[in-house]
């Protein structure tokens, strides 16, 4: 993706020349043969610009390599097949030089293989003096025709050996710890260094691979033109380091990939196979070179720079959605009709919370939540009071549950799911599901892990809100309003599995009191969905409510066989409309900053009560938007509301109407019998 | 585990047949490339003179030859080639073309790559710089019915035709006249300012030079690769006065485009006082307008003037004849030598081919 500009731009470059250039399928032979010879020094130069280094001398390594060959069959007749064997260690040598003065002695790479570059082709120059007259017999083995002109299941053997070297050089570079560890080192290495990466060994195993990629071409090179002067390989860094820049390899390091680079050789030698044809002057080609580096140089600079933004732009792609009808929560004297029955709640650790999406009480009446800082607060039973910051999730702590055992579960955004312990520490139950096939977007990551619950098997349904944005950008979800989001279940031994994808926004899950399904809100499409885990439905979905007039969030179990339920936001009309024009919502996005997005009414509080059947039983509001102005979470326990709000710098705490007492213990995982929390056993 | 291991072994079999050495095995193009009408066998025994001129233009006509120097925009020697060549092929309506390689070999390469592999041309005429390296196109032009004749700078693969100086006897022959002035002053040592080491030039003037000396009693004291650049040539030339200055006599530049600078070091040398006048002189080989005028102004003592404009019309003659004759290409070899004579100040200006003007 992020190299899709410069690549674009490269290859309507290559076209734009084959269409206007009389080249014929004939020269393909000929653009073959080149690329594989400088191809190899383009992966050697990749490997070593993603390690945030670059390497000059590639052209004279290969001279010298070029010419230690030839040396070494034709003056001492070495065995032909230890030449071969030879030239990549001779190249590997020369390369350690490099990663010797750049990883050890910590000189600038530029300077450094600039200085080696001249250094190097000095040695070509000593081994020229010295052998070049021994070097006029033709060569007699049949290894230098079979390297030079044979063929691999009719491939030429330096386009075989070229394909063969980038499919290693490619796997290794993006499916290998040391590619990986390469990667960030290029990308930043200070963090590679605090996350334990050998800075050192990585930056000096990239020198010797592009010293040893340089020798084998060398040695491709001698068999090819079996020329014996030190001229061999003469500028070709120039070449080389336009066509990987071409392939949109930064120069900046930590971006890049081997197979792109070879296309850039591509490219590079489509224009100079073009000035061959057009019998221009080499000079031209020289020029044109330069043209196009110093273009992409700066297309790098300034792609590097705004790249996500634009990025971003490009990925948004706001949907169309169909909008049932609008309930009037402004009618007077409806089920809906807002009122002021939150407003007086109590409020809990005011001051001290920022952010508190949801919470969870243990038996001793503790209660824990969440905080935008990524704390987890503790405050102390049974008035509390007196609050202290728990555990520390790193992320962004979003929906609450207990497990079997009695831990704490959180969905923390940006982290995965964890599980907090009686002492306070936290560990990680899972952060990964298996990457969907055939997509483009890397989507194993569980980047906005939203809110959870136990089923009776002690499986965690997660829903991640979205696997494409960050809980930073949650604004993106709501203007978009695609099927970015999925419902991941973690199994007891730690395995997951994506059980719905391509849903838009789920947000709040809830085990139902049966412990059959999983009750799922779809905040962008205002509905709950019901995902049956046991029984004859298992497997299906089946909607519960729909056409809610405010987009829903977390959704927890009430004592009395219903479930409690939060908006995060209001439909409005206008809202409404918006959903029908994408196109309008992209303009917006483009044109305004953020906060200035049209997007639903978040300041409201709006909680209800439904039932299994999906029948609204009542809503409570706080009208003034004083004290709860949006409430996220609601959870009962023991007579109690417990309001929570992701905005909101307290948490409250509502007397519950007798009516709506029940007896069931709401922190049960249901159809369990759970044993005392490990939290209360820790009391004792 | 049985089926992964034989798998590999039966992919490891495919990819092993399916290897070739590509070692192009005396296998001849069957028949010479090109024109409808073709003299297959050359000119009839018997023939009226309009019908034979007739048969040679059919032949000829729409011909591509393919002329790839070294170089070319001004460097007189192989202008003087390549003009010969134009006139003579454009009067019989083939198409002649120069690509300029610019001294990049692996330019060069790649033309003549280009040309081979897009079928652009019917006979290439190659100005080879290294032994071995155009080995595989010589090869492969031959593979592919192309003709290739090679001028004056040989290669270890034999094209149809060499056509270029005996550059061993003449670098004697000029080594000979060096020998002679270096008796008269009593010294006898000389230098060479050569060029590249696997130039074919440098390989056999060195030869010639090597033989000449021991037979005279010379010694060479110093040998360097100018890479045929004049400013390389002219320090070398410095340096070599500088080492060796009171016993040197002669310093032997196998070309005069790289002499003439060695020649104005020599001279500034005098001039500053740093070597005896007249005691070191430059011998030369081939000899343009810029070479005598250096021979008249005393900076080349002397040269061998090779005939240019015949290597230019042999050429010439050895295309037409190769479609004339119809074999195919690589069938036959032949080499053939242009005549060459010591020149100086005294007798330059009477020999019809030195002083050419590449035009």
């Amino acid at each position: 993706m992020e190299a899709a500009v410069p690549l674009s731009l490269a290859m309507i470059l290559s076209v734009a020349i084959v269409v206007m250039v009389p080249l014929g399928i004939n020269d393909g032979g000929s653009i073959l043969e080149e690329v594989a010879t400088k191809g190899l020094l383009a992966i050697g130069l990749t490997v070593v610009l993603v390690a945030g280094g670059i390497d000059l001398s590639i052209g004279s390594i290969l001279g010298v390599t070029a010419l230690s060959t030839l040396i070494l069959d034709r003056v001492y007749g070495v065995p032909m097949l230890l030449v071969v064997v030879l030239a990549p260690v001779i190249g590997a040598a020369f390369g350690a030089i490099n990663g010797f003065l750049i990883a050890k002695i910590k000189t600038r790479p530029f300077i450094t293989t600039l200085v080696t570059l001249i250094a190097f082709r000095g040695v070509a120059k000593w081994l020229e003096e010295t052998y070049s007259s021994r070097l006029v017999v033709p060569s007699t083995s049949d290894i230098w025709y079979f390297l030079g002109q044979g063929t691999i299941v009719g491939i030429p053997t330096p386009t075989a050996l070229f394909i063969i070297i980038l499919v290693i050089a490619h796997l290794s570079l993006t499916r290998s710890r040391w590619g990986w560890h390469l990667t960030s080192v290029g990308s930043d290495r200070r963090s590679a260094r605090r996350n334990g990466i050998n800075v050192e060994r990585s930056v000096f195993s990239a020198y010797i691979l592009s010293g040893a990629l340089a020798g084998f071409a060398g040695l491709l090179a001698s068999a090819r033109f079996g020329r014996a002067d030190s001229g061999v390989g003469l500028g070709f860094e120039i070449i080389v380091l336009t066509a990987v820049v071409l392939g949109g390899v930064s120069l900046s390091g930590g971006r890049g990939s081997v197979i792109r680079a070879a296309v850039g050789m591509f490219v590079v030698t489509i224009i100079q196979q073009a000035t061959i044809v057009l019998r221009m002057d080499n000079g031209y080609f020289a020029t044109l070179l330069a043209i196009v580096l110093l273009f992409f140089a700066v297309l790098d600079l300034k792609w590097g720079t705004y790249r996500e933004r634009f990025a971003a732009k490009l990925s948004l792609d706001p949907g169309m959605t169909a909008v049932g009808p609008l309930i009037d929560v402004t009618v007077l004297d409806t089920l809906w009709t807002v009122n002021g029955r939150l407003t007086d709640a109590p409020p809990i650790g005011l001051g001290l919370i920022e952010g508190a999406e949801d919470c969870a009480i243990d038996d001793g009446g503790h209660l824990y939540c969440g905080d935008r800082r990524g704390w987890i607060w503790r405050f102390e039973g049974p008035d509390h009071a007196e609050g202290k910051v728990f555990a520390r999730t790193g992320g962004l702590p979003l929906g609450h549950a207990w497990d079997l055992n009695g831990n704490l579960l959180v969905a923390v955004g940006g982290m995965g799911v964890q599980r907090i312990l009686a002492d306070g520490t936290t560990e990680l139950v899972a952060n990964q599901v298996k990457r969907s096939r055939f997509s483009l977007h890397d989507d194993s990551a569980i980047r906005f892990a939203d809110d959870l619950d136990v089923a009776p098997d002690g499986s965690i349904y997660v829903s991640e809100f979205s696997s494409r944005t960050s809980a930073a950008e949650y604004m993106l979800e709501f203007v978009e309003c695609r099927p970015n989001g999925r419902l991941i279940r973690i199994n007891p031994d730690g395995s997951t599995e994506v059980v719905i994808k391509n849903y838009v926004s789920p947000n709040g899950v809830c085990t139902s009191h049966d412990g059959q399904s999983i009750l799922v809100a779809s905040t962008g499409l205002f509905r709950v969905d019901r995902l049956w885990i046991s029984g004859p439905k298992k497997g299906q979905l089946e909607p519960v409510l729909e056409d809610l007039p405010g987009y829903p969030d977390n959704m927890n179990r009430a004592s009395d066989g219903n479930y409690w339920m939060s908006f995060v936001a209001m439909r409005t009309p206008v809202s409404d409309l918006l959903m029908k024009y994408p196109a309008m919502r992209r303009r917006m996005t483009k044109e305004l900053p953020v906060d200035e997005w049209f997007v639903p009414q978040l300041n409201v509080s709006c909680v209800l009560k439904f039932t299994d059947s999906g029948q609204v039983l009542k809503v409570l509001w706080d009208e003034t938007l004083e004290n709860y102005p949006m409430v996220t979470s609601i959870n009962e326990h023991e007579g109690s509301l417990y309001l929570s709000g992701v905005q909101n710098n307290r948490l409250g705490r509502l007397e519950l109407d007798p009516e709506d007492r029940g007896s069931i213990d709401t922190r049960r995982v249901p159809m369990t019998q759970q044993a005392r929390t490990s939290f209360s056993e820790a009391e004792k | 585990m049985k089926i992964k291991t034989v798998a590999m072994i039966a992919l490891l079999a495919l990819v092993l047949t399916g290897c070739t050495s590509g070692r192009p095995d005396a296998a001849p193009g069957n028949a010479a490339a090109g024109g409808t009408v073709s003299l297959t066998g050359g000119v009839p025994e018997v023939v009226q003179p309009l019908e034979v001129r007739q048969l040679v233009h059919d032949t000829m006509k729409d011909k591509r030859i393919a002329f790839i120097p070294l170089l070319y925009k001004g460097y007189k020697i192989t202008t003087e080639w390549g003009v010969q060549l134009q006139r003579g092929f454009e009067s019989l309506g083939s198409t002649f073309t120069v690509y300029d390689s610019n001294f990049d070999t692996d330019q060069m390469v790649r033309i003549i790559d280009d040309l081979i592999k897009s079928k652009k041309a019917d006979a290439l005429i190659l100005h080879n710089p290294d032994l071995n390296v155009l080995t595989q196109q010589i090869k492969e032009a031959q593979a592919a019915g192309i003709y290739v004749v090679v001028l004056n700078m040989t290669s270890n693969q034999s094209g149809d035709v060499f056509i270029g100086a005996d550059l061993v006897s003449m670098a004697e022959e000029i080594t000979n006249k060096a020998a002679v002035d270096c008796k008269a002053d009593g010294k006898n040592q000389i230098a060479l300012i050569n060029g590249p080491a696997t130039d074919p030039w440098n390989v056999l003037y060195e030869e010639g030079v090597k033989t000449a000396a021991e037979e005279q009693g010379l010694e060479i004291v110093d040998t360097t690769d100018s890479k045929w650049q004049a400013d390389l040539a002219s320090q070398q030339a410095a340096t070599m006065i500088e080492r060796h200055g009171a016993d040197l006599c002669a310093l032997m530049v196998p070309w005069d485009v790289v002499a003439l600078p060695a020649g104005n070091a020599v001279k500034t040398a005098e001039d500053e006082g740093r070597v005896a006048k007249d005691q070191v002189g430059v011998y030369a080989i081939d000899s343009s307008s810029d070479g005598c005028e250096g021979i008249s102004d005393g900076l080349i003592r002397a040269s061998i003037a090779y005939d240019q404009s015949g290597i230019g019309t042999g050429a010439l003659l050895a295309v037409q004849q190769l479609f004339e004759l119809g074999n195919a290409p690589g069938s036959q070899r032949s080499v053939a030598y242009v005549p060459y004579v010591v020149i100086d100040k005294t007798n330059m200006s009477q020999v019809t081919f030195a002083c050419y003007f590449g035009s």
